[in-house]
């Protein structure tokens, strides 16, 4: 294999002395002369109609400049580009006629400063009639159940559906046939920097929102659409952000509020969420019931599954990209095993709660907790050891499953090996339950590259780049794609560094500014590195191409026989016979009457929009250009007079297609972990009627370094074709195998099964309690 | 609210400003100094995004009332390189992969600082401990404790 320069090497992140310095700059930090603040209205009624909004006292109020409704900002809805946007989009940036869950957005003011914004928010006054209010997803689908949105019948606003082989038949083809069900709550994504919007509406008609997102081109289209502008007349400028992790992908009523509050003072506002709003009004993982059926041979093949699963959507997204979950859901669950007949549903259903969407993961870390700890069952039933019988059963390099996902490399088996062998699987599992110690597995496979957000052009899913020369000798690389903290861009510069043949502080990236980036989707999907690197590198190869051009006429070489490596141009073998890379350009630039060297790239799915579309519809077909895989293994001590538990270890095994920044992908395993065991033992989002217990750090306990089990990372590193450079992705598939290697650990600890997460000692004590009861 | 005149010294500049009475120091760095570097993330004092040092404490600035930080001295991540020679908590930090978005990291670093300042050589529970009050969203903080231990000068 060729030896890289510059990818496959630790290289600190492009950003990281702005960071440690404090001169990186966040949405927050961007000032402006005459800037006013912005606050939100919100609802404290889960269901209520709005009878009448009185604002003159808040407008009277001294240094009140604009106070806003719904009939300011309009009946069209936001959310995320789709082909569905008509019957699915159902949130208005105000709420119009009525409010669906506490914490709606009712009004928004612009003032000189925070404390007179909410001063003003107190003399607004809101006349409400209330509404019988649903918070259970099965009373929501129930006939007679208050309806959230008229167009959503039976308040199921998202359903998919499919069946390839013949389910039935497998089961009864099966030795055993197996039946569960387990449960998932609300985790609440808490980025560090809450979501902040600075929005300037210019005399010119012109709209700049400079803003927390994950997605920039995203926010541009839906923006527009909903003021009734052009895309030309809209910039969006993503600021340093302070993490995402799904929570920024969409438009949020407060971007609308800025822009329109802005129109009406002339003035740019800022608005930045309270943390109290963070937690009660931005995105959350779904909460998902997972019933499953399973059927398998004597000899632990997996022959049919059955899955049906109900998705908490909360009051709204079903058009932005909460709209993805069951899909997702699906897709996970058909991914990583190889079984001829599957049939699945899952439906998205309004509740008056909180509104639900992208989380790091997508469904993913919901559904694994279900098959994972679901498949421990089974196995321990049939007598085969948990390892073996995934072993036997997952899916391999080339193989195409029977939805037709197309496998290409995969190190799905080696990752469940390695994970095995790291946490000492054979000498631990099943024999230190008289010290309350156990072990666990779990893991499966994610996408490398979402593709999701079909619309009318295949342009909506591209990722593009830009690359210019300066006779100088540096380079500019211009991406639409943003970094959320993960070094996206640090990984797409390494990408552009190396297939152009320079050092990385030769390359300047430009990022994420709708007026300045080619476009790309979004940083989501685990799409960064997959698309926006192969964007990256197709743009350095166009600008090489033409430099390789120039220089093959001056040295008398032949194109193919040149080089681009440190800084230099040469013939293949004979590196004296050469020149510097800045000599080059400017010989390019000098041979074409001064014309700049530009390079363009793009990359997208090589799967046809209608096909793509249908895919979205049916499910079935390639969703993706690859596919990743993780698998982690847990160890716990138990306590059994109190149920607490302790998670010792962590082992966690990653294909990534090759690591293009070590240090990078270790970072994302051991925050995927973090991030997971939050999810799978620490934090609960609860509610009451619709009404957040606990938005603050101090009641939603995300953990801190004592919770920190010991770490091991594994990069599984098998080259993809269709990788820049061999690499796939490893943001996002890193959380799902957290919760159930735990659960799995806890069984093997004590022989308790909880089903339900998160996985609290009050839950472990009660379970130990009822397994006595039984025995005695 | 009544204004009063304050006099803080900030990264070894004494600054005297008329002030309202109710702000915050965060507020006072934010808003009047524009050291943006210190992080506004909770504004609770339970998240540790805008720690500062003041009088060789580290303190969450949210949580203190202008008047209490009057006359007294205050470190921000600003003032923590020397021209352009950073701390050697930042070139670790850099280094070692301690960051992500950033946006808990100057926090972390005047946290650790405060550590390192009065306990030249602590444990790795102590390191733990003295950060244990800023949360990270995305590093799982073993980065983080790493690269503050190569900082930490040898025992004995």
């Amino acid at each position: 294999m060729k030896e890289y320069s510059v990818v496959g090497k630790s290289t600190p992140k492009i950003d990281a002395l702005d960071k440690v310095t404090g001169k990186a700059i966040y949405t927050d930090d961007v000032k402006m002369p005459g800037m006013l603040t912005g606050k939100l209205l919100r609802s404290p009624l889960p269901h209520a109609k709005i009878l009448n909004i009185d604002t003159s006292k808040a407008e009277k109020l001294t240094g009140v400049k604009a106070v806003i409704t719904g009939k300011d900002t309009g009946t069209k809805k936001i959310g995320v580009t789709s082909l569905t946007r008509d019957f699915l989009w159902d949130q208005t940036s105000l709420c119009i006629d009525k409010v669906r869950y506490i914490g709606d957005e009712v009004a928004a003011v612009a003032a000189v400063d925070e404390e007179t914004a909410l001063e003003a928010l107190d003399l607004i006054k809101v006349e409400y009639e209330e509404l019988p209010a649903v918070f259970d997803m099965f009373e929501a689908m129930k006939p007679g159940a208050p309806l959230l949105h008229e167009q959503f019948k039976n308040n199921i606003s998202n359903e998919v559906f499919m069946e390839v082989g013949d389910v039935e038949k497998g089961f009864k083809d099966s030795y055993r046939v197996y039946e569960n069900r387990f449960e998932t709550h609300h985790q609440a994504l808490s980025p560090m920097e809450p979501h902040s919007t600075v929005g300037s509406w210019g005399g010119d008609g012109r709209v700049t929102l400079w803003t927390s997102t994950q997605s920039p081109f995203q926010i541009r289209t839906i923006l527009a659409y909903v003021l009734g502008l052009t895309e030309g007349q809209v910039r969006v400028i993503a600021p340093t952000l302070g993490g995402g992790f799904g929570g920024k992908v969409e438009l949020m009523p407060m971007d609308v509020c800025c822009a329109v509050l802005s129109k009406k003072t002339g003035r740019p506002v800022k608005i930045i969420m309270s943390r109290k709003e963070e937690f009660e009004t931005t995105r959350v993982a779904h909460p998902i019931v997972m019933e499953m059926k399973i059927g398998v041979s004597k000899d632990g093949k997996i022959l049919a599954k059955k899955f049906r699963n109900v998705l908490d959507g909360g009051a709204y997204g079903a058009g932005g990209a909460g709209g993805a979950g069951p899909f997702l859901s699906t897709l996970f669950l058909r991914l990583d095993y190889k079984v001829a007949n599957i049939s699945m549903n899952a439906v998205r259903v309004c509740t008056n709660k909180t509104i639900a969407g992208a989380r790091r993961g997508y469904t993913g870390p919901q559904v694994r907790f279900a098959e994972c700890s679901f498949l421990d069952i089974i196995a321990e039933d049939l007598g085969i050891d948990p390892i073996e019988f995934r072993m036997k059963n997952a899916v391999t390099p080339g193989y195409t499953t029977q939805t037709g996902l197309k496998i290409t490399s995969c190190g799905f088996p080696e990752a469940i090996e390695k994970t095995a062998e790291c946490i000492g699987w054979k000498e631990k599992r099943g024999k230190l339950g008289n010290e309350s110690i156990g072990v666990g597995f779990g893991g499966g496979g994610s996408v490398s590259g979402s593709s999701y957000a079909p619309d009318v052009t295949p342009m909506n899913y591209t990722a593009a780049a830009m690359v210019k020369l300066h006779k100088e000798g540096f380079v500019t690389l211009y991406s639409g794609a943003m970094d959320c903290g993960q070094g996206s861009s640090t990984v797409i510069t390494m990408i552009a560094a190396e297939e152009l043949g320079v050092s990385m502080d030769m390359v300047r990236t430009v990022v994420a500014d709708t007026d300045i980036c080619p476009y790309d989707a979004g940083s989501w999907g685990q799409r960064v590195t997959f698309h926006a690197g192969n964007a990256a590198k197709r743009a350095a190869a166009d600008a090489k191409g033409q430099l390789f051009e120039t220089v093959a006429k001056k040295l008398e070489a032949r194109e193919e026989d040149l080089e681009s490596r440190d800084n230099r141009i040469f013939v293949k073998g004979s590196p004296e016979k050469g020149m510097s890379f800045r000599e080059a350009v400017y010989l390019c630039q000098t041979d074409h009457n001064g014309q700049e060297v530009v390079g363009r790239g793009f990359f997208r799915h090589d799967e046809k929009p209608e096909i793509l579309n249908e895919i979205f519809a049916s499910g079935f077909g390639n969703y993706c250009a690859a596919y990743v895989f993780s698998a982690g293994t847990a160890e716990v001590k138990v306590d059994r007079e109190t149920g607490k538990f302790e998670v010792t270890k962590f082992c966690f095994a990653q294909d990534c297609g090759t690591a293009l920044n070590p240090i990078a992908v270790k970072g994302q395993l051991e925050g995927g972990l973090h991030m997971g065991l939050g999810f799978a033992v620490h934090e609960h989002l609860k509610m009451t009627n619709g009404k957040i217990q606990n938005p603050s750090f101090l009641d939603y306990w995300i953990p801190t370094p004592f919770e920190m089990p010991v770490m091991n990372t594994i990069l599984i590193e098998p080259h993809e074709k269709i990788g820049p450079f061999g690499a796939k992705a490893c943001g996002e598939g890193s959380l799902a195998p957290v919760a159930p290697a735990i659960a799995n650990a806890i069984y093997d600890a004590v022989g308790v099964r909880i089903k339900t997460l998160p996985l609290t000692a009050e839950k472990v004590l009660k379970a130990l309690e009822e397994k006595e009861k039984g025995k005695s | 609210m009544e204004k009063k005149i304050v006099k803080i010294m900030v990264n070894g500049d004494w600054h005297e400003l008329l002030v309202k009475q109710n702000m915050t120091l965060l507020e006072f760095l934010r808003e009047e100094l524009n050291l943006t570097g210190t992080k506004e993330a909770c504004d609770e004092g339970e998240c540790g995004a805008c720690t500062v040092i003041m009088d060789g404490r580290s303190v969450n600035s949210c949580l203190v009332p202008i008047m209490e930080a009057n006359g007294k001295e205050i470190t921000t991540i600003e003032g923590l390189a020397k021209g352009q020679q950073l701390h050697p908590l930042q070139t670790a930090f850099i280094e070692n992969g301690a960051l992500q978005c950033g946006f808990c990291t100057p926090g972390m670093i005047m946290s650790s600082k405060a550590l390192l300042d009065r306990n030249p050589c602590p444990t790795e529970m102590e390191i733990k401990g003295a950060i244990a009050g800023n949360i990270c969203r995305c590093t799982g903080y073993n980065m983080i404790v790493e690269a503050i231990k190569t900082v930490t000068e040898p025992k004995g």
